[in-house]
């Protein structure tokens, strides 16, 4: 017989140890921002709080969400095992606590903190890349649909290793001072971050996942192999410093990913798809508006808010957007398929979702993200404030949520015990 | 009323097998490809949504559940997990559809 997807699960502890951290760091990324509110509107990077809320954001909560979703579903998707359980076990230890150090050393400029937190950090990735990498080599590539999850997977973990290198790099360089244009190496790193590694993960796992949750027929394999193709050229374009052509053929790229993602939307049997694909949704708009944000700030054309507009369309926008939605509909999917193997009975997923929490929590994400970015654009550092704050109360609502969650769970074994108590009469 | 042959008990109990994503019988979803009579027994050819469907080794063993409580020492059932021809959304039932037009989250 062949074995279905759930053989691969991992231990419950390791996805949601990754799982909860990323939405502690969420909560204190928002909560940096809106005390380093009077320095966002016009920072060009330099160690500070605005420096510790964007990797807050980049590395505390979407890495982090990539590293524990990847190590539970990858090997879901490309139908092979992880090599081993260990190295996932190992990479938590080093990244949440580099995360934790890193972020501080950031906001403190403190340089053996920004030395220890980015090793540990740098070393996280590579053994994600490499455990990760090992899966890949084993998958049956005679699958269309694993062909182009492989692919995606592959660009990615090349740029997952790029972008470690470059950090580590711009690191040194707070310290010896060896890097000519420390502004442009840092504007590669953070493209090569945001569309390199985190996007095209993104893109890989949108294949699954969206026809999954929609009850659609994915995509085709060529098209979005295309779209896979252009993406790597503008990743190299901007690699090599021409942002303008980068810019250029990524919001192309983007426009056809769109495309692709709309297509499947209006073909999916399931109508409602609940307020997690409101944000998803939004990520989509997003996607391509940051990119015309960063094509307006190659050509020079925007004023000192045009940077961090940037990375707020981009990380917030879009790719945080984007996770926050899977999250929603990923966490009580896994933790229905976790609660069974512990009571023996499959929960729905609707028994786990608890609407109005997640209602709440979208709607603060949205409102944070018009309120800092129209605080960014009219430099009103109090409206950034409120805007980051209201992030903080949307992520804190998400914290809420995956603690009811949790309590769920907890309860499905002894609820199971009581019900089977009060018919024995015991 | 009780079904009057083993392959419609075997329908009849696949039918209590919910998908927990979607909510809907795996007969609904159109898992449930045929069941067959052979001299060992019921055959039942499932499949799952795709080979790598997380929720796929609990749908198994809810099936077998479900099929062992209709089974007697004269009539047994197995399941043969198949993914030719894959599963689409066409092989969604009308009734299905309905629900999930219905379904709100």
């Amino acid at each position: 017989m062949i074995s279905p997807g759930g053989g691969r699960l991992l231990p419950a502890s390791i996805p949601f140890r990754f799982l909860a951290a990323a939405l502690v760091f969420h909560l204190i990324g928002w909560t940096a921002l809106a005390a380093g509110a009077p320095l966002l509107a016009a920072t060009v990077g330099g160690l500070g709080l605005p420096l510790a809320g964007l990797h807050l954001m980049t590395l505390g909560v979407l890495t982090v969400t990539a590293m524990g979703a990847g190590f539970q579903l990858l090997p879901v998707a490309i139908q092979a095992d992880l090599p081993a359980v260990w190295p996932c076990r190992l990479a938590s230890w080093l990244l949440l606590p580099g995360v934790a150090v890193l972020n501080w050393g950031m906001m403190t400029a403190d340089l053996v903190e920004l030395a220890l937190g980015g090793s540990a950090v740098a070393l996280a990735l590579v053994i994600f890349a490499v455990t990760v990498g090992l899966a890949l080599r084993r998958t049956d590539r005679s699958k269309p649909q694993v062909r182009l999850i492989v692919r995606h997977l592959w660009a990615a973990l090349a740029c997952l290793v790029t972008l470690a290198v470059l950090g580590l790099a711009l690191l040194g360089d707070f310290a010896h001072g060896y890097l000519d244009d420390h502004r442009t190496v840092a504007a590669i790193h953070l493209v090569v971050a945001c569309y390199g590694f985190l996007g095209l993960l993104a893109a890989g796992f949108v294949q699954v996942l969206v026809p999954m949750f929609a009850l659609v027929a994915p995509q085709a394999e060529r098209p979005a192999t295309i779209v896979l193709a252009t993406a790597i050229a503008a990743l190299i374009a901007a690699a090599a410093g021409a942002f303008v052509p980068a810019a250029v053929i990524g919001l192309g790229t983007a426009c056809l990913h769109v495309h692709g993602m709309v297509g499947l939307m209006r073909r999916r049997n399931r109508r409602n798809l609940g307020t997690s694909f409101l944000l998803v949704r939004l990520s989509w708009v997003m996607l391509p508006v940051s990119l015309a944000v960063g094509l307006l700030l190659a050509l020079d054309l925007l004023p000192s808010w045009g940077p961090p507009l940037f990375a707020l369309t981009a990380i917030g926008g879009w790719l945080l957007s984007l996770v926050l939605g899977m999250l929603q509909r990923i966490l009580p999917f896994l933790a229905a398929i976790h609660a069974a193997r512990a009571a023996q009975r499959i929960p729905k997923v609707s028994e786990l979702s608890t609407g109005p929490i997640l209602r709440i929590q979208t709607s603060a994400h949205v409102m944070a993200l018009v309120t800092v970015g129209t605080g960014m654009v009219l430099d009103i550092d109090w409206l950034i404030r409120v805007g980051a704050l209201t992030g903080a109360a949307g992520a804190a609502a998400f914290i809420i949520y995956a603690i009811d969650l949790y309590l769920r769970i907890e309860n499905l074994p002894r609820a199971r015990s009581a019900a089977i108590m009060r018919k024995t009469g015991s | 009323m009780t079904p009057n042959t083993p392959e419609a008990a075997a329908w009849d109990a696949l039918t209590q097998v919910i998908d927990p994503e979607t909510e809907l019988s795996i007969v609904n979803m159109g898992l449930v490809y045929d069941i067959d009579g052979t001299p060992d027994g019921l055959l039942v050819r499932l499949t799952l949504t795709h080979p790598s469907c997380p929720m796929g080794e609990l749908i198994v063993q809810q099936a077998e559940k479900a099929l062992a409580a209709i089974s007697t020492p004269a009539c047994s059932a197995r399941i043969e997990l198949t993914f030719d021809p894959p599963w689409t959304p066409d092989l969604i039932t009308p009734e299905g559809r309905r629900q999930l037009d219905r379904a709100g989250d």
